[in-house]
C-alpha cells in the first residue's frame, strides 16, 4: 500500500520532470543550432516515453535508478542519472545526480561531476574517479561540498540493463557551518547518452 | 551660554572624519589633508572652489577664535569685530556656495549656527565688561562720522548696478559690509540700525541679480556637463553601429564606463538643482534626472547584442581554422564577460549568451559551446548555490540594516537617516563633528556585510571596493578569492593556459576570480569616512566606474542631494563571497 503511493507520487513527478527536460532541451537545441537536433530529437523521445501510462511511469521509475547516501543522517534519492560529457581537447566530465535535468530538480537532490580523460562510460566500469559532490537533503537544509583537496571518490562497480551501479569509496563533506563528516553511500545510475 | 562655547570648544571642528576603532571614545585628530572635514567640493561649477576655499578660511579662524576666548575667557572690542566680521562673512558666501550648489553647504549651515551662538555668548560676556560703554561711544561717533562717505559709495554702487556691472557692484557693498561690521561688533542692535539700515538697503538691490548670476554660471556648468554627457553618448553609438571585431568591442566597453561616470556625474548635479528651481518638492523629488534619456541603458545593452549577432553573419570562413575561430571567439567572449561583471545584469547575460552561439555557429564551434555548457553549467549552478547558503549562514547583518536600526532619528536623538525616510541615502541633520562621535559610537567596531565587491583600478596595491547603491561602500585590501577560488574554477571549466573558456557564464566566473570580483564581503567595519553623495559621484576616478553598475544611476536622491551623504568604510574582511565559491579569509 505504502509502496504502491509513492510509485504513484514518483510517477506524477517523473512526468513533471519529464515536461521539464523537453522544454530546456528546445531552449538550449534552438540557441545552439543543428548540433543540438539530435538532442532534440532524444528529448522528444525521451518525453514521449515518460508521459503514457502510471504503469509505464512505475517502469520507468524502476528504469530511473536511485541512491542512499549516509551523511549525518541518511538520505534516500528516488532517482540517479549518470552521462559523460565530452569536449575536443579537453577530456570528458562525468556527471551523476539525483535528477535528468537541473530545472526539475527536486529534493532530496544530489550532484557529482569529475574530469576523467576517457572516452565512453563503459570504460570507466570497474574504475575509480575522484570528483566533487554536492548533497542537499531539502529546500531549506545546508548544501554539503566536498572540498578541493578532500575530493570524493566513486567506485564505478558494473553496469548492467543500462545503469552503472557503483558507492562512495571515500570522501568527506562540509557544511555552511563548517562542520565535516564523512559520507558513504550506493548508487544504480540510469546511463544517459550525453552528446558525444 | 556657557554651555555653547563648551560645544564648540568640545567640537573644535574635527579635521577628519576618517576616526578608528581605537579612536571610538575620544575625537579624530586633524590631518593636513583635511584640515576642517566637510563634505568635500564637488567642483561643477568652476567658480566654485575659490569660494570654497575662501569659507574654509574663515571657518579656520573663527575657530582659532572661539578656541582663544574661552581659554582668557574676557573678550576685547578687537575680538568682538573680527568675530562680527567672520561669522558675517561666513553667512555671506555660503549662501553663494549654495548657488553653485556646493553639499558642504548644509553642513557648514549647521556650523555657522554654533558660530552665532557663540558670537551671543562672546557679546554677552563682552557687555558685561567696563571697557564696553567706553567702547561703544567711541563707535557711535566713528560710524556717525563716515556716514556721508559711505553713502557716497552707495551711491556709486547702486549706479555700477545700473551700468550691468553687478560683479563691480556685489566687491564694492561687500566692502563696506565688512567695514561696518568689523567696528560695529561691540554696539547694542538699537545703536546698529541707523548705520545697518541703508546698507542693507544697497545689500538687497545687489543680491537678486548676484542671485541669477551664480545661479546663472551653475546653470552654464550644468549645460557643459550635459554637453560633455551628449557627445559620449554620441560616440558610444557610433561605435555601437559601425564598429567590429573585439576591438570595436572593447572600444565599446571603454566609451560605455566613460559615458557611465559622466551621467552619474550630470545626474548628481542635476539633482541639485531641486532647492532652485522649485519645481521639485520631497515627495516628487528632482524633476531634471528625467531628462536624461531614461532608455539609454536598454538601448545600450540591445545593441551590443545586434553587436555580436552582426559579428556572427559576417563571419568570413575562407582559410579560418578552428584555431583561428576559437580564437576570434573567445576575444569577442572575453569583453562581454567584463561586460556582465560591470553591468550586473543576469538578463541580458542570458541574451549575450545566446548571440554568443549564434556567433559559435558561424565559426562551427556550435558543438563544442553546447558540449561545454553540458559539462559546466550545472556544476556552476550547484557552486553558486553552495556559496550563497554558506554566506548566508554568516551571522553579519547588512551595514544597512546595522545603520538604519541604530541610526535613525528619533524622539530626541539625531541621527542619519530621516525618521520617515524619502531617500536610501544618509541625511546630514546636523554639523558633522557632532554626527561623526554618533556614527563611531554605533558603527565603528560592528560586523556587518557588504554589497557586490569589485576591484579598483590603477591602484598602487590591489584594493577592493563594494557598490555604493545604499550610500555605503567599503574599501579593502585583503582578498584571498583569486588564490583560493581560480584554482578550483580553473579545473571545474576545464580551463588551462591555452585552453579559453567557452561559455560567457564560464569566461565571466574566472575574470571575477581572477580580478577579486565577489557578491560579498563580511568583516569589521574598522574607520569611515564621510563624503556628501554630490561630491562623490561628481568625481569618481575613471578605474573606479564600476562604484555603480553599468547603466545604474544608483540611489534617487528625494528633494535636494546635497543634503544626502556617503560612507566609505574600511573593512576588514572575515569572510568573502565570490559567486561561485565562499572563501574564509582567517587563514
Amino acid at each position: 500500500m505504502k509502496l504502491s503511493r509513492s510509485v504513484s507520487c514518483l510517477a506524477a513527478l517523473t512526468i513533471l520532470l519529464a515536461a521539464c527536460s523537453k522544454e530546456q532541451r528546445d531552449q538550449l537545441a534552438e540557441s545552439v543550432g543543428n548540433a543540438s537536433d539530435k538532442v532534440a530529437a532524444k528529448a522528444q523521445e525521451v518525453t514521449k516515453q515518460a508521459t503514457e501510462s502510471v504503469q509505464q511511469a512505475k517502469e520507468q521509475v524502476v528504469a530511473d535508478g536511485e541512491a542512499k547516501f549516509k551523511l549525518d543522517k541518511e538520505i534516500a534519492f528516488g532517482a540517479s542519472f549518470i552521462n559523460l560529457v565530452t569536449i575536443k581537447d579537453r577530456g570528458s566530465v562525468l556527471q551523476l545526480r539525483s535528477y535528468s535535468e537541473s530545472a526539475g530538480e527536486s529534493f532530496p537532490s544530489y550532484f557529482f561531476q569529475a574530469n576523467t580523460p576517457s572516452g565512453t562510460i563503459n570504460a570507466l566500469s570497474g574504475q575509480s574517479i575522484s570528483g566533487t559532490l554536492f548533497v542537499k537533503s531539502d529546500a531549506k537544509d545546508t548544501t554539503w561540498m566536498s572540498a578541493a583537496e578532500q575530493p570524493v571518490t566513486l567506485a564505478l562497480e558494473s553496469i548492467t540493463d543500462g545503469k552503472m551501479k557503483g558507492r562512495i569509496a571515500s570522501g568527506q563533506l562540509a557544511s555552511a557551518s563548517g562542520q565535516s563528516i564523512p559520507v558513504t553511500g550506493t548508487f544504480e545510475a540510469m546511463i544517459e547518452g550525453g552528446l558525444e | 551660554m556657557k554651555r555653547t562655547i563648551c560645544s564648540i570648544i568640545a567640537c573644535i571642528w574635527l579635521g577628519t572624519f576618517v576616526v578608528s576603532q581605537s579612536a571610538r571614545a575620544q575625537r579624530a585628530e586633524p590631518t593636513p589633508e583635511s584640515p576642517f572635514g566637510h563634505l568635500g567640493n564637488a567642483g561643477v561649477v568652476p567658480a566654485s572652489k575659490g569660494m570654497y576655499n575662501a569659507v574654509a578660511k574663515v571657518e579656520e579662524s573663527l575657530q582659532e577664535l572661539t578656541k582663544k576666548l574661552s581659554k582668557d575667557g574676557t573678550p576685547d572690542s578687537k575680538d568682538m569685530a573680527k568675530m562680527y566680521l567672520l561669522v558675517g562673512q561666513l553667512n555671506r558666501w555660503l549662501a553663494f556656495l549654495d548657488h553653485y550648489r556646493e553639499p558642504a553647504v548644509v553642513d557648514w549651515r549647521f556650523r555657522a549656527a554654533f558660530y552665532h551662538r557663540a558670537l551671543l555668548d562672546v557679546r554677552s560676556r563682552y557687555y558685561a565688561t567696563p571697557q564696553a560703554s567706553k567702547d561703544r561711544e567711541k563707535v557711535i561717533k566713528l560710524l556717525a562720522n563716515g556716514q556721508a562717505a559711505r553713502g557716497k559709495a552707495f551711491m556709486k554702487t547702486l549706479k555700477m548696478l545700473q551700468d550691468g556691472e553687478i560683479k563691480q557692484a556685489e566687491n564694492s557693498i561687500e566692502k563696506i559690509q565688512s567695514e561696518i561690521l568689523s567696528i560695529s561688533g561691540v554696539l547694542h542692535d538699537t545703536d546698529k540700525e541707523p548705520f545697518y539700515t541703508p546698507m542693507n538697503k544697497v545689500v538687497g538691490e545687489v543680491a537678486g541679480p548676484m542671485s541669477n548670476f551664480r545661479n546663472r554660471e551653475a546653470r552654464d556648468a550644468e549645460q557643459a556637463e550635459r554637453s560633455k554627457l551628449d557627445e559620449l553618448i554620441n560616440q558610444l553609438e557610433e561605435s555601437l553601429t559601425s564598429g567590429s571585431g573585439a576591438e570595436g568591442l572593447q572600444k565599446i566597453s571603454k566609451q560605455w564606463q566613460l559615458m557611465h561616470l559622466q551621467r552619474l556625474r550630470v545626474y548628481a548635479f542635476v539633482s541639485t538643482s531641486a532647492s532652485h528651481s522649485g519645481e521639485s518638492s520631497v515627495a516628487t523629488g528632482p524633476a531634471a534626472p528625467a531628462n536624461l534619456p531614461d532608455d539609454l541603458t536598454a538601448r545600450i545593452k540591445s545593441s551590443i547584442i545586434d553587436y555580436v549577432k552582426r559579428e556572427a553573419g559576417n563571419v568570413n570562413r575562407d582559410g579560418l581554422t578552428r584555431d583561428s575561430a576559437l580564437q576570434s571567439f573567445q576575444a569577442i567572449q572575453s569583453v562581454l564577460a567584463e561586460l556582465t561583471l560591470r553591468a550586473d545584469d543576469a538578463a541580458w547575460e542570458d541574451a549575450l549568451q545566446k548571440s554568443l552561439n549564434e556567433l559559435a555557429k558561424s565559426y562551427q564551434l556550435n558543438s563544442d559551446v553546447y558540449n561545454y555548457q553540458l559539462a559546466t553549467k550545472d556544476l556552476l549552478r550547484w557552486r553558486q548555490r553552495t556559496a550563497e547558503e554558506w554566506a548566508s549562514a554568516q551571522s553579519e547583518p547588512l551595514v544597512t540594516s546595522v545603520a538604519t536600526a541604530e541610526l535613525t532619528t528619533k524622539d530626541n536623538f539625531v541621527g542619519m537617516y530621516e525618521q520617515n525616510r524619502q531617500a536610501t541615502l544618509p541625511v546630514i541633520m546636523k554639523a558633522l563633528p557632532d554626527l561623526i562621535p554618533t556614527v563611531v559610537e554605533k558603527l565603528v567596531g560592528k560586523s556587518v556585510k557588504s554589497s557586490k565587491v569589485l576591484p579598483i583600478d590603477g591602484s598602487e596595491k590591489p584594493q577592493w571596493y563594494t557598490q555604493a547603491d545604499d550610500g555605503f561602500y567599503f574599501v579593502f585590501s585583503n582578498n584571498r578569492v583569486s588564490k583560493v577560488v581560480l584554482p578550483i574554477l580553473r579545473k571545474d571549466l576545464l580551463v588551462e593556459s591555452n585552453k579559453a573558456p567557452l561559455s560567457l557564464a564560464a569566461a565571466a566566473a574566472l575574470l571575477s576570480a581572477e580580478v577579486g570580483a565577489s557578491e560579498h564581503a563580511g568583516g569589521k567595519l574598522t574607520s569611515f569616512t564621510l563624503e556628501g553623495y554630490v561630491t562623490r559621484m561628481t568625481n569618481i576616478p575613471e578605474g573606479q566606474s564600476s562604484l555603480l553598475p553599468l547603466g545604474s544611476l544608483g540611489p534617487d536622491p528625494r528633494g535636494d542631494a546635497k543634503r544626502y551623504m556617503m560612507l566609505q568604510c574600511q573593512l576588514e574582511p572575515t569572510w568573502i563571497q565570490h559567486k561561485y565559491y565562499f572563501v574564509s579569509q582567517a587563514k
